[in-house]
Formats: C-alpha cells, sequence, structure tokens
C-alpha cells in the first residue's frame, strides 16, 4: 500500500526550476523516520555547498542543508547516501565539483548528525573515479558497534583496466581519516580497458556482502560488448582476499557471470535520458542465500534497451531465473527486499511513441516465489519531452528503493509538471502550486515557475 | 556604457562574502520559521520589505518571513527594527534560514532592488543616483571577469567557421567528447593569436560538462582560451573549459577599462 508519494522541493524554493534528477536516498534503519535525499541539486544560493534533503517525519516535508562541499551549477557530481545499522552515522559519497578539468573526484564524507549545518568532513579524496555508491551496516565486535562501510566505484586508477572497486571500512564511524577506507579491487578478468559505471552492493546482517558489476569485455565505437558479473563476499569483507567467495561455474574466475555476450549502446537517448549503465542488487534478509540482480542491456545494438530481474537461491552460484521480469524500454531498476522476503521493485518505463510519449516510473511488490499478475503502481507519468533536458542525465543514471522492516522507502526524479492526472495514486507537493490551472507558482504565490525535473519520494508499506 | 560610482568598499566586502541580501524588519527574536532547527540567542525572525541582491529563485521573497543566525557577537536587534543583513544560505525548508555575514542601514543601500545575474540597466536606475548593492554587484562581476581574463592564456574576438569531432569515442559517462572548433580571429586581446586559431570544447550534454559553452557556426563573441594540456595539444592549442569562456563581444570594454 502506498503510503505517501511527495515532491521533495520545500515551498521556500517554489521559485526553483533546476533539473534535480539521479535522486538517491538513505533511511535511518533504528528510526525510521529519519531520512537523507540528494540529487543533482544546486545550493540555490550558488554558496560553496551543495546540499542534501532531510526528513524527520517520515517523508511528509523535507528541507536542504547545505552541508556537502563542493557545490557547482548543478550541485555536487554524483551522490549516494547511507545510514549506518546503528548509531544513525550518515556516510556519503560524492563525485565533487570543485575537481581538475577532465577528471572526476572522488570525496568520501561522514558525519554523525544529519541534521547538521556544519560542511560534512572529508574522509578519503581521489581523483578518477566515477559513481560512488553507499551502503553500511552495523556489527558488533565484543561490546562495540562497528560500522561496516563499502562505496561501490569505478576507479579508473585501477590497474590494467579492472576498475570495478569498492572502498570499504570496516570500521567507520570515528577512526580519523581515512577511517579505514581503503580501496578493494572487485574486477579479476581482462575486461576491454574499463568496466561498466556502476558497482552496486547488498549486505546481509551475516556478513554476506554481493557485489554486481558489468564486465566490459569488448567495444566498438559506442557499442560495448559486456557481462553481469556478481561476487561475494562471507564475512564482511574482513579476509586477506575479500570479495572471492564466488567463482564462476564455467571458468573458474573469481565473480559468477550471469549473463555474458550482452550489448550496450552507449550513450543512446531515450525519451531525453541516456542510456547504457542500469544495475540494481538486492539480498532478501531473511535468507542471505537468495539474491536479486537487475541490468539493462541489448540483444543486439538495434535491439530495444530491455531490464531484466534475476533471481539467485545459492549464493549467487546459478541463475536459472534470468528474467523474473523483463521491461523493454526501461530504466533506472531499483531492488529491495524486506523482512517478509517480498522484493521491491522500481523502474522507470518510455510509453507510447512520438510526441505523447511519456515516463511512466512504477512500483511493483513481489512475493518471495516471484512476481504475480499484480499490476504494477503507477507513481508518475508524464510527457518525456518536457521539460527540454539541460543536461545527461536527465532523470538520472540510478533511482533507489531501500527496506527497513516490512517497509520501502524510494526515490526517483521526474517532470514535476502540475497535473493531478500525473500521478494516478495522489501526491504531495511542499512547493506551491495551483492545481486548478496546472501550475507551478513562485514564492509570492502568483508568479508562474517552469516546469522542471523533481525529485519524489514514496514510502510504501507492505 | 554608462559610468556607475564606485561602489562603496564596506558594501563590496560584505556582497563579496554573501549571496542573499535583504531589508527586512524584525518579527520575532529568539524565534525561528524551521522547524527542524532550534531557535537560540543569536536567531531572530525578519519580515523581507525588500530583496536588494539574490539568487532568482528568490528573488520573489518580500513579504515572506526569514530566519536569520546573527553573527555571534553582533548588536542584538529588536521587535520592529528594521535594517539590510548580507547572508549566505543555510537551509531551505517551509522557511528559510540564512547566516549573517554582516549588516547596514537602509539609508546606505538606497532604493534599488536586483536579482543575481541582472546586469543591464534596470528600472528606477538613473545617473547621478546612488545603488551602493547594485554598484558592488556589478564590481564584483567585473572583478570576476578580469580573473578570469587573467587565468586564461588568450582572449579573443572571433567568429566559428567549422566544427569538428576532435576526440576519440570513449565509453564514459563523463567523457567529454572533444570537438574543435575553428575561430577567425578578427582582434586580439590577449595573447599570441593571428588568422584562425583550434579551440577544443567538451561536446558532451554530461553535468560535468554541460556548462561549457558548445559553439555554433557562424558565432561571434568574445572567447577566452585556455591552453590545451600536452595530451591534447596535438588535437588544438587551445580549449574552453569553463561556463565564463565565452561572452557577448561588447564585454571587452569591461575587461580592457575595468569601467561598465
Amino acid at each position: 500500500m502506498l503510503v505517501r508519494l511527495v515532491n521533495l522541493i520545500p515551498a521556500s524554493l517554489s521559485g526553483e526550476a533546476s533539473q534535480d534528477s539521479e535522486p538517491n536516498i538513505a533511511v535511518n534503519p533504528q528510526k525510521p523516520t529519519d531520512m537523507v535525499a540528494t540529487a543533482f541539486t544546486p545550493d540555490p544560493f550558488h554558496g560553496p555547498n551543495a546540499p542534501i534533503y532531510v526528513s524527520t517525519d517520515g517523508g511528509q516535508t523535507w528541507s536542504l542543508r547545505n552541508v556537502v562541499p563542493g557545490n557547482g551549477s548543478f550541485g555536487t557530481g554524483d551522490i549516494s547516501v547511507g545510514f549506518a545499522g546503528s548509531g544513525a552515522m550518515l556516510y556519503c559519497g560524492i563525485l565533487s565539483a570543485n575537481a581538475p578539468a577532465n577528471k572526476t573526484r572522488l570525496q568520501i564524507l561522514r558525519t554523525s548528525n544529519f541534521l547538521s549545518v556544519a560542511t560534512m568532513p572529508v574522509l578519503v579524496d581521489r581523483l578518477g573515479v566515477d559513481q560512488p555508491w553507499v551502503v553500511a551496516g552495523t556489527v558488533m565486535v565484543g561490546a562495540a558497534a562497528h560500522d561496516r562501510v563499502y562505496i561501490g566505484n569505478n576507479d579508473f586508477a585501477a590497474p590494467n583496466g579492472q576498475t570495478a572497486t569498492v572502498d570499504m571500512s570496516l570500521d567507520a564511524a570515528t577512526a580519523v581519516a581515512p577511517a579505514g577506507f581503503s580501496a578493494k579491487r572487485i574486477e579479476r578478468a581482462a575486461t576491454s580497458g574499463q568496466d561498466g559505471p556502476p558497482i552496486r552492493i547488498a549486505l546481509h546482517g551475516d556478513g554476506t556482502i554481493y557485489v554486481v558489476h558489468q564486465r566490459w569485455t569488448g567495444a566498438t565505437g559506442n557499442n560495448v560488448k559486456m557481462e553481469v558479473v556478481v561476487t561475494r563476499d562471507d564475512g564482511w569483507a574482513s579476509g586477506a582476499n575479500p570479495f572471492s567467495a564466488l567463482a564462476d561455474g564455467a571458468n573458474g574466475s573469481i565473480g559468477q557471470r550471469v549473463v555474458k555476450g550482452r550489448t550496450i549502446v552507449w550513450n543512446a537517448i531515450m525519451g531525453q535520458e541516456r542510456l547504457g549503465a542500469d544495475s540494481a542488487i538486492a539480498v532478501d534478509p531473511t535468507n542471505s542465500a537468495v539474491v536479486y540482480v537487475a541490468w539493462g542491456d541489448r540483444l543486439s545494438a538495434s535491439k530495444p534497451w530491455t531490464i531484466h530481474v534475476g533471481r539467485s537461491v545459492d549464493k549467487g552460484q546459478t541463475w536459472p531465473k534470468k528474467d523474473l521480469r523483463t521491461l523493454v524500454n526501461a530504466k533506472n531498476p531499483c531492488l529491495a527486499v524486506n523482512t517478509d522476503g517480498v522484493v521491491g521493485f522500481l523502474y522507470q518505463q518510455l510509453a507510447g511513441t512520438g510526441s505523447v510519449q511519456r515516463w511512466v516510473t512504477a512500483f511493483e511488490v513481489w512475493p518471495a516465489a516471484g512476481p504475480d499478475s499484480a499490476a504494477p503502481t503507477i507513481l508518475h507519468t508524464a510527457l518525456a519531452a518536457e521539460p527540454v533536458a539541460s543536461f545527461h542525465p536527465y532523470l538520472g543514471d540510478y533511482a533507489r528503493v531501500v527496506s527497513v522492516g516490512k517497509d520501502f522507502f524510494g526515490v526517483f526524479s521526474g517532470n514535476n509538471h502540475a497535473d493531478a492526472a500525473n500521478f494516478p495514486n495522489g501526491v504531495t507537493y511542499q512547493r506551491n502550486v495551483d492545481w486548478a490551472n496546472r501550475r507551478l507558482l513562485d514564492l509570492d504565490g502568483v508568479s508562474a515557475v517552469p516546469d522542471s525535473i523533481d525529485p519524489f519520494f514514496f514510502h510504501w508499506t507492505a | 556604457m554608462n559610468a556607475v560610482a564606485m561602489a562603496d568598499p564596506e558594501v563590496l566586502d560584505l556582497l563579496r562574502r554573501s549571496q542573499f541580501v535583504f531589508e527586512g524588519s524584525v518579527t520575532g527574536v529568539e524565534r525561528s520559521t524551521v522547524p527542524d532547527i532550534a531557535a537560540d540567542h543569536d536567531s531572530v525572525v525578519l519580515r523581507v520589505d525588500r530583496v536588494l541582491h539574490s539568487p532568482a529563485a528568490l528573488s520573489k521573497l518580500t513579504g515572506s518571513e526569514v530566519t536569520v543566525q546573527l553573527l555571534p557577537g553582533s548588536a542584538r536587534l529588536g521587535l520592529n527594527e528594521t535594517t539590510v543583513l548580507f547572508t549566505t544560505a543555510v537551509a531551505f525548508g517551509q522557511g528559510i534560514l540564512v547566516a549573517e555575514v554582516g549588516r547596514t542601514t537602509p539609508e546606505i543601500v538606497g532604493g534599488m532592488s536586483m536579482a543575481a545575474g541582472a546586469m543591464a540597466v534596470l528600472p528606477g536606475a538613473r545617473s547621478g543616483r546612488a545603488h551602493p548593492v547594485l554598484d558592488a554587484a556589478h564590481e564584483l562581476a567585473d572583478e570576476q571577469l578580469r580573473g578570469h581574463f587573467d587565468d586564461v592564456a588568450a582572449a579573443v574576438i572571433g567568429r566559428v567557421v567549422s566544427l569538428q569531432k576532435a576526440g576519440p569515442v570513449v565509453a564514459n559517462e563523463h567523457d567529454p567528447d572533444w570537438w574543435k572548433a575553428t575561430i577567425k580571429v578578427d582582434h586580439v586581446e590577449k595573447g599570441t593569436v593571428a588568422g584562425r586559431v583550434g579551440v577544443l570544447y567538451p561536446n558532451s550534454s554530461d553535468v560535468q560538462w554541460a556548462r561549457v559553452p558548445k559553439p555554433r557556426a557562424g558565432q561571434d563573441g568574445l572567447w577566452l582560451l585556455h591552453d590545451t594540456p600536452p595530451e591534447r595539444v596535438d588535437l588544438a592549442p587551445y580549449s574552453l573549459l569553463d561556463a565564463d569562456d565565452l561572452k557577448p563581444t561588447d564585454q571587452l570594454d569591461r575587461l580592457a577599462g575595468g569601467g561598465h
């Protein structure tokens, strides 16, 4: 059941018209009314820090804190957040906008108070890294709580083009920078020069960690051949050779290939959005042997971009179900599993043709047995041609869903056009809006504001 | 160009360190309009009577209440007191929380309002009338332009005569996708450039590069050019790397004289 869908832009920013794309979310598992969300949102004052969105009432209302160093024209670069399992420490991975020309700059940040207005301190600062993705947990070591933090990233400084990497710390909460963080290479096989951008992580409370990455095996121009590869560690990646527990059943190399020989047409455009790097992974909290993976590919360059969802019930060794769900012309798959083993699946799909094409954002929940015939819940639908993109990604190279207990919490970005018909299950706008005349309104409550891309939050309870 | 008075040094210093300037009247002390940030001894709420300098998204804030964290140790403000505050952003929610950088009096700032980026002659502006915030904003913009001019290797006025892809295809989200613009140079303000010059620019629409100018065929402009680093210099000697690397040709006067 959908509890709420909320536009994150607060009332005091009713005049903004930025492209707030590529959202991310963290929910405090000990107090799930406390949340942090992010997007390509610049500081409205054009100051030195980019904002995060915070909520303390379960996502009913959101406000911004300018606490992320490295604000640029569109906020910081890629940004991802995660709360520790206990203790409420917030971890953040960003690509700083304060980077040398032609370089990306990874920074890992930390704060013990997500509501603080102080700039988040930097723990790690490294050039040449793409798309950080933060996952965190907490484990008791004796009487002490240790925050285990894993940040997937694509590190172009890695040797031999084996770029899939996880920066990790086994006790990140209190130590001074770099707080125990070090880079672990996930890729062990040959690549065509790099792996794909998304390196996604699923963490289980028994210490099992899954990582999925896309191994690029060949490239001709923009046509890339790739394999979807799952690696695993069974003890918090604390051993001497982390992420090596899973060997490919066919050739024995580290990492099990879920599929191989799939095609990406890099930077192909669909509904104003670029394509090429969709990926998600989730583990069943009731059984660490059950793991789900989603990815995007084409069967050949002329075939449509398609999202697939696969499942393994033997800790990633075999993938008999590679298409539990198959969605043509879709992107941004997001997976989470709740404490009943129920799967939450979010995606954004381009529907229709020509000028009436629409981006449709939908959420599905499946029983542990797999998808049934239940219809997806449409969260949002809007014309794909409006507003005109000011940069890529238009909606985001990713969105995100997380689970806490039986509940799912997610974020996606979309056209904020104020038409109630675009939200068939309802929505709450914090910013000023004139629903009767389908207009956004400025702070004066009178002047119209142009449509733009906004981040949206949803809460689903089983 | 219009002659504009030199900016008041104090206003200039305050504006350099702030992003939102407004005239307001105190409606509450030790109170906050941002629910999840508690008020303290330094918190006051003001009704915005006049926006003097702001980003566009907040230019219509007149009549709204804003919470201000006063500078620690600064003079307290009393209820109904009117002042002009220079501020930076702290938080945005149902209300706005800003931090004071400094303050002055309404008499000092005169009767002009402006939004960030509004550099043209504004309604109400006329020769001989003092507009210290506007003057300071102009002076800061000129200072920024001249600073950028000092940083680049060459500055020319010219027209784009051809465009061609220059770099390899790289399958990376943040790849710049280098293209080369050939510019026919009509005037050299800085550097040793003559005739036609090759200029690399990132044609990518990626978030990392979207703000950098994308030259169009036949486009005229004042081009502020960076040296191309050695690994790409064989493609072209100069590069566009910054949002401010292309200006209208009439901005040349601001570089030359420091005037407006």
